[in-house]
């Protein structure tokens, strides 16, 4: 189901979740809260019929973004449009009355279900809450509704915890259908489930969807998921999208960096396959500070050296890792390999050369640097570090090694049909970039 | 070797094959039993447990005794027209004509012996019951009633709401309870339904606290984000989902203060500050005979006037006790069966 020549149905703009970090009153007074960006302005539209999926890693705000397009949270800024209608500016008795056309399947197929209700009560609670039937009627709509989703409908007067995973995930799944939505976002459906009876939900879902038509929102840290459900997918990391596009363009190059490095981590069962993984240094960071320009930059393998600059990739990465870490650094343990089985080791006592072989070591750099210019720079704040000036370290490389990455925040760069990723490697200022070549 | 993908395919999950391979178990639609509900289950692990039985059983006997023990006359119509006492618990029995004097040791013709006044005991006992139990059930089902909806309220809008009203709770905590509800009782005098006033003020708080802890943990469940975005309302959020969840502990609570409530009636009683002092509830029948404890006239103690009504409260308190703990272990096996979740140690 490609995009029809209809509207889009749901159409999110410029979404935004910032939650407040710590403080109670006494940090709020002394402006010490700090605010965790956990969404920071999405824009998504889902056509009529579709799927759309949403990958990222934990903490890069799927469930956040999921839950605030229904306002299960209240978004800080930023429009979530439902046929032309602002959910964001709807009174509660309008949003009460739109639930009706957008739906929420849950991720904990136990803990979404309230084990004090019998199945039946559960699928018809719907029903209840906006009057959509009662007595005989509700109890047929009831047993359709179990049938619908492949239970039986002998199963109403049972208790949630007399079902498996998948059966309770099915329930979820009927209690949403209970009301005929249009629109049914579920947040990471099957990742709570057995490998064997995740194809079974996705097929019902996918049946389900053919036979009332209904528009998917996805969302997934399981690409293999994604994959198979999904017309278009967006790649989410730190709460902004790195790459949108139809799932076959996804899933083929060009790639977002960070999105190559996901599907690289798919696994293959072909033991003929030798394909790469690629390995992303570091963590993701924090979204109470994230990073400044591209917010993939920090760990991005293809992260864009400055003009001039003519290295290997690899070891620009090193450089830049190292100038990371640094910054975060006041002990030469943070930067040096440890020796294994050497405890208490003083790294001040270490020679010029030992330290900067170590340093060399812990970030895979070789005896020199491809880049003159960049071995000299290296081996200046190699002195500093030697000499215990931190601060004179960091200033040498901060000085040096600065990629475009870390100043401006791309947007999403048009490369095809549909399909677009954010990453300046696609923005033609920077034509002559090394990994745009290969 | 190839860096390509998808050079194997797995197949074979077609859905016929699987519709048609062996059941995985035996269930069959015929061996299908009833779902037992929550309640269900909880009475029949109640039942097991003998000792909460005993309670349950020496609680309904003094309910039906109290009950039964004079004919109760509703507007002018005899309603229940039994008295298994035998006498007025009221009459001076001398004062009747009869051969009785104050402190007769028991007998046949008076079970329990006599009083300072020459009332029969027995009588006495049997009818005091109605205050003390009467008492008991309807502080508790007032406090706990209150103190769910207050508690409630609180735990679920949690923020500022939360703050002032446990903060109104706090002025209540500060007071020493029974010592607030004798100072209502001073103040608005004796009396039934002071006493009920008084208990009733002093007791909610307890179950408000209790209820918003639970409720502040049972809300942070998904099922309660899934009714939201059902559309619920957030007085159906609470009181089906919320609220069913989080009763347990305070069902418990309730039983086992009970006894803590008619010790506490009692307690005002000996005081001297209960019911009118010849009306024949439990503890004022102890404060009224309270001097006997130490010394009787002729330097015998009449063991009976305080030993019988003492051993009523204590028979309640002890009864009522063994059913709470009853229903605890009730309840919390079931939370037991609950809990366990799939994939979960």
């Amino acid at each position: 189901m490609a995009k029809t020549a209809d509207g889009p149905i749901l159409e999110v703009e410029n979404l935004t979740k910032y939650y407040e970090s710590g403080g109670g009153l006494v940090d709020t007074l002394l402006g010490r809260s700090q605010e965790v960006k956990a969404l920071d302005g999405v824009d998504l539209e889902l056509y009529p019929g579709e799927t759309l999926g949403i990958v990222g890693e934990s903490g890069c705000g799927k469930t956040t973004l999921a839950r605030s397009l229904l306002r299960l949270i209240e978004p800080t800024a930023g429009t979530v449009r439902y046929e032309g209608e602002d959910l964001t500016a709807a009174s509660d008795d309008r949003l009460r009355a739109l639930r009706k056309d957008i739906q929420y399947i849950f991720q904990d197929p136990f803990a979404s279900l309230n084990p004090r209700l019998t199945v039946g009560d559960i699928v018809g609670e719907p029903l209840d809450i906006h009057d959509i039937a009662e007595g005989e009627a509700r109890a047929d709509r009831v047993s359709d509704l179990l049938e619908t989703v492949g239970l039986n409908q002998r199963h109403a007067h049972r208790y949630p915890h007399e079902f498996s995973g998948g059966q309770r995930q099915r329930i979820g799944i009927a209690r949403a259908l209970a009301v005929d939505p249009e629109v049914i976002v579920c947040d990471e459906p099957v990742s709570a489930l057995d490998v064997s009876v995740q194809a079974q939900i996705l097929n019902l879902l996918a049946d389900l969807q053919s036979e009332f038509g209904l528009s998917y929102i996805v969302i997934a840290h399981d690409l293999s998921v994604v994959e198979h459900i999904a017309d278009r997918v967006g790649v989410l990391y730190l709460g902004e999208f790195a790459e949108v596009g139809p799932t076959e363009d996804v899933f083929q190059p060009p790639y977002h960096p960070y999105a190559e490095a996901l599907l690289s981590a798919i696994p293959e069962p072909d033991p003929g396959w030798e394909g790469d993984r690629i390995f992303l240094s570091g963590d993701v960071p924090s979204p109470l500070n994230p990073p400044s320009g591209c917010r993939f930059h920090t760990r991005c393998p293809k992260v864009i050296q400055p003009k001039g600059t003519d290295m290997a990739q690899s070891e620009w990465r090193s450089l830049m890792d190292l100038k990371q870490r640094l910054r975060k650094a006041d002990s030469l343990e943070a930067v040096t390999a440890v020796r294994e089985g050497v405890e208490d080791e003083d790294l001040r006592q270490l020679s010029r050369s030992a330290l900067e072989a170590r340093v060399r070591d812990e970030f895979g750099l070789p005896e020199t640097v491809g880049d003159r210019e960049a071995e000299e720079v290296f081996g200046t704040a190699l002195d500093h570090l030697y000499d215990g000036a931190f601060e004179a370290a960091r200033t040498a490389l901060n000085d040096a090694f600065e990629s475009p990455c870390e100043r401006t925040d791309p947007e999403l760069f048009d490369v095809g049909d549909d399909h677009r990723i954010a990453c300046l490697l696609y923005d033609d200022a920077y034509p002559e970039t090394p990994t745009r070549r290969s | 070797m190839s860096t390509d993908r998808g050079r194997i395919r797995i197949t074979g999950f077609d859905a016929d094959r699987v519709e048609s391979r062996e059941p995985l178990s035996d269930w069959t639609e015929t061996r299908d039993t009833e779902t037992e509900g929550r309640w269900t289950r909880a009475w029949r692990e109640f039942r097991r447990n003998r000792s909460a039985m005993l309670g349950l059983y020496i609680v309904i006997a003094m309910s039906l005794l109290a009950l039964f023990a004079r004919p109760i006359t509703i507007a002018g119509v005899t309603v229940q027209p039994i008295s298994l006492a035998p006498y007025d618990p009221g009459a001076i029995l001398y004062a009747q004509g009869l051969d009785v004097s104050a402190y007769e040791a028991p007998s046949l013709a008076h079970p329990f012996g006599t009083d300072g006044s020459a009332r029969d005991v027995f009588s006495r006992v049997l009818y005091g019951g109605r205050f003390s139990l009467s008492i008991g059930f309807i502080v508790v089902l007032v406090t706990a009633a209150i103190g769910l909806v207050y508690g409630a309220v609180a735990g679920y809008y949690g923020g500022r709401v939360d703050e002032v009203m446990m903060r109104l709770l706090d002025l209540i905590f500060a007071f020493p309870g029974l010592l607030l509800a004798l100072i209502i009782v001073a103040v608005l005098g004796k009396g039934y339904w002071e006493l009920v006033l008084a208990f009733t003020a002093i007791g909610w708080a307890g179950y408000a606290r209790l209820i918003r802890g639970e409720i502040l943990k049972v809300k942070e469940n998904e099922y309660v984000l899934a009714a939201k975005a059902l559309g619920a309302r957030d007085r159906r959020v609470i009181f089906r989902h919320v609220v069913p969840n989080a009763i347990a502990p305070l069902i418990v609570q309730a039983s086992l203060s009970i006894g803590t409530v008619v010790i506490g009636v009692a307690a005002l009683g000996f005081l001297g500050l209960g019911l009118p002092p010849s009306s024949a509830e439990w503890g004022t029948m102890l404060d009224q005979t309270r001097q006997t404890i130490v010394q009787g006239p002729g330097g015998s103690i009449p063991w009976w006037v305080t030993v019988f009504p003492g051993g009523a409260i204590f028979l309640f308190v002890m009864s009522m006790n063994l059913i709470g703990d009853g229903i605890n272990d009730a309840l919390d096996a079931q939370e037991g069966e609950d809990v366990a979740r799939g994939g979960e140690v």
